[in-house]
């Protein structure tokens, strides 16, 4: 895990650096720019396939025709879909090259199929300091389905950082889904974590203790 | 249909029309359904010494079938692809069973303790899916959450509130416990543990659900929580001669004759079952047991069957055994732990321990199989085979002498302590180049089962040069030798 930290520490350095140079050196430590190679794995029997992806709070996405250009950023074909979960009830999807009928929700992760092959792509943006992430309470699903993108610069390493981090309850659950084996790894709050999370992926979050609002610790 | 039902419908739809691997396939359920022990400082106890490699299964009860993984299977009846029972279990899944000290990270487990690390459901490989829709007529029968405690119906498509009183319904608790069985390929030790779903917190609970190993309450004491005794002991294979069982299946072998059957008496050491012994009712008519709580199916998940097989080798009788030749001859479950079972002569016989409920049917439908009485299939160990047979050592002549008189003549002795079968002696001189036979001499209390005593006089020309006297029952074969003096 150490390994982990010294590596996110260290593309984090990285992106900074890189935003610093395009802002003219003006930006300040907190405001990071981010670049990121992102493979999107192919669709299979669910849960492969299933990519769970996190960007950055800002980014090119956002607004008309954001999401066909996430579609191209990352070489996805026409039958590729973008699914983003408000988690209040409603659910949104976008298949790319289709004309836009949602923009990107801010603060929310999404899902990303793709069933023609595996692609990958540059996804770039930056971050917004003290952005908050809300976490709705759990009921008849899809309300309190929760995909939450994990910062670029988190200075969490495990499931259990971010549940502390969010003051999630002990019932609270956070999965990944690794969408390339196609394995779901589960944790829950107050648990001994037994994965890490990943750059650049988003967490499914169930909460069933009330609505939990944050600003995840960065870097 | 709600929107974001529909949303997950489409997913659904795209998984199965895409061009991934279509024979793998788990929960279809956002998420699925986790199984957790490291995560809670829960593990099995490191195999005894001499152990060999560890594998390691589990299952739904009344729905694994460890005969085939075929990783296919989305709909919780335990029937994959093409409809066959496949079992809702691990499948071709690589379970995560790891080093409990490493996946705790602390040194208090022992040295070799093992547990259940990030394993899934859902995950690919995974033969079915835990979710089980017994009931067939009952609305949202496969409802995406394990065991909840409110109409499913109402809540989902009359926009009830789940912790309504009148919402309450246990109609919808219909998913089976799950069991982890450990195995070392020496064949001489194993771990099981069985638990119910996830322990709902109230009744409008909405969390999807999971099985959780820690809930276990009659195991050893987690060094932990002092208060928790889920840790998972091995035990011996029941029937298998070991320092626990110093006997052995066979305990004492009868003969009311020698040429007819045996009376065996076995005995075997009980198996524990680890569970967590909970009770967790259901009004659901397909659940015929009363609830889907671990204690609801009878606490153990045990039973054990005598199988015999004939001896075809009397020289390797073990060796030459068929591994499927074996005949069931009378099925045990806890806490009986002997056994009388006849047998024909020249028999062996074992114990064969069976995990989960036995299968109440053949026919393996969709129909028969979501009831949960298709499993379980494949989870068993069995103990080394015993076998009785040859001549009993009641038919051997005892007491034989053999003695050179004067005139050179031999005068053979000898006595029966019990003649069952035995009709007639036959008398051999041993010699370098085959056995000549003296004479014979009949039985006189042939099926009395009681002592004689006997008298043979061989010539000196019968004799040549031989030193060695043999004496062999008939028909039994049973014999004895002796040097003549």
């Amino acid at each position: 895990m150490a390994d982990i930290r010294l590596r996110r520490t260290a593309v984090v350095a990285m992106c900074t650096l890189l935003a610093l140079a395009a802002g003219g050196m003006n930006a300040s430590a907190s405001n990071m720019a981010f670049k990121l190679n992102k493979q999107i794995c192919q669709l299979g029997t669910a849960p492969n396939g299933q990519n769970l992806v996190a960007l950055p709070d800002h980014s090119p996405y956002e607004g008309s025709g954001g999401l066909n250009a996430l579609c191209t950023a990352l070489g996805l074909s026409t039958s590729a879909q973008i699914t983003q979960w408000n988690g209040t009830g409603n659910v949104f999807i976008h298949q790319c090259q289709q004309a836009q009928q949602f923009n990107l929700l801010a603060g929310k992760g999404m899902m990303i199929t793709e069933p023609t092959g595996t692609k990958s792509g540059v996804v770039v943006g930056s971050d917004i300091p003290n952005g908050q992430i809300a976490i709705e309470n759990l009921q008849v699903a899809p309300n309190g389905t929760n995909v939450i993108p994990i910062k670029y610069h988190t200075t969490a390493v495990t499931p259990q950082d971010f549940c502390v981090d969010c003051g999630l309850s002990n019932t609270a659950t956070v999965s990944r889904f690794d969408a390339c084996t196609g394995n779901v790894l589960t944790h829950t709050c107050g648990q001994v974590a037994q994965w890490s999370l990943v750059l650049g992926e988003a967490v499914l979050v169930l909460e069933n203790q009330g609505r939990k609002v944050c600003t995840p610790s960065h870097f | 249909m709600k929107r974001g039902f529909r949303a997950l419908a489409v997913l659904a739809a795209v998984a199965v029309v895409s061009g991934g691997p279509a024979s793998f396939a788990a929960c279809l359920d956002f998420g699925g359904f986790a199984i957790f022990q490291c995560a809670d400082r829960a593990y099995f106890n490191p195999a005894p010494a001499g152990s060999g490699t560890v594998s390691v299964a589990f299952w739904q009860i009344g729905y694994g079938n460890g005969n085939l993984n075929d990783g296919s299977g989305t709909s919780g009846t335990g029937n994959g692809s093409g409809g066959a029972f496949n079992g809702n279990d691990n499948g071709a899944f690589p379970v995560s069973l790891e080093d409990a000290r490493t996946s705790i990270g602390s040194t208090v487990p022992p040295a070799g303790s093992l547990c259940l690390r990030n394993n899934n459901w859902a995950n690919t490989g995974v033969d079915g899916c835990c979710d089980n829709p017994k009931d067939s007529a009952l609305t949202l029968s496969k409802d995406g959450i394990l065991n909840p405690l409110y109409n499913v119906a109402y809540v989902r498509n009359y926009s009830y509130d789940a912790n309504d009183p009148n919402s309450a319904s246990t109609a919808w608790v219909q998913d089976s416990p799950m069991a982890a069985l450990l195995r070392e390929t020496t064949g001489s030790y194993f771990a099981v543990v069985a638990v119910t779903t996830m322990q709902r917190t109230s009744q409008g609970d909405p969390r999807p659900g999971f099985y959780n190993f820690k809930d276990v309450t009659n195991g050893l004491t987690n060094p932990f929580n002092a208060a928790a005794h889920n840790i998972i002991p091995w035990q011996p294979v029941p029937g298998k001669k070991g320092s626990s069982d110093p006997l052995g299946l066979v305990r004492d072998v009868s003969s009311p004759t020698a040429v007819g059957p045996h009376t065996l008496t076995l005995g075997w050491n009980d198996v524990t079952m680890y569970t967590d012994n909970r009770n967790l009712p259901s009004t659901n008519t397909a659940v015929t047991n009363g609830g889907m709580g671990t204690a609801n199916f009878g606490g153990d998940f045990i039973r054990y069957v005598v199988e015999t097989q004939p001896i075809v080798d009397a020289n390797n009788p073990i060796g030459s055994l068929n591994p499927n030749g074996w005949t069931a001859q009378a099925t045990y479950t806890n806490p009986t732990n002997s056994a009388t079972v006849t047998v024909n002569p020249d028999t062996c016989v074992r114990l064969h321990t069976y995990f989960g409920v036995p299968p109440g049917t053949t026919t393996q439908t969709v129909a028969n199989c979501r009831l949960g009485i298709c499993g379980d299939l494949g989870y068993d160990v069995a103990s080394p085979p015993s076998c009785v047979g040859g001549p009993l050592v009641s038919e051997s002549p005892i007491e034989l002498k053999a003695i050179r008189e004067r005139a050179g003549a031999l005068t053979i002795t000898w006595k029966a302590s019990a003649e069952l079968s035995t009709k007639s002696y036959r008398i051999e001189a041993v010699g370098k180049k085959g056995n000549t036979v003296l004479g014979t001499v009949p039985a006189n209390g042939t099926g009395s089962g009681t002592a004689s005593s006997y008298k043979f006089s061989a010539s000196v020309t019968q004799l040549k040069g031989t030193r060695t006297i043999m004496v062999v029952a008939e028909p039994s074969g049973a014999k004895q030798s002796v040097n003549i003096q």
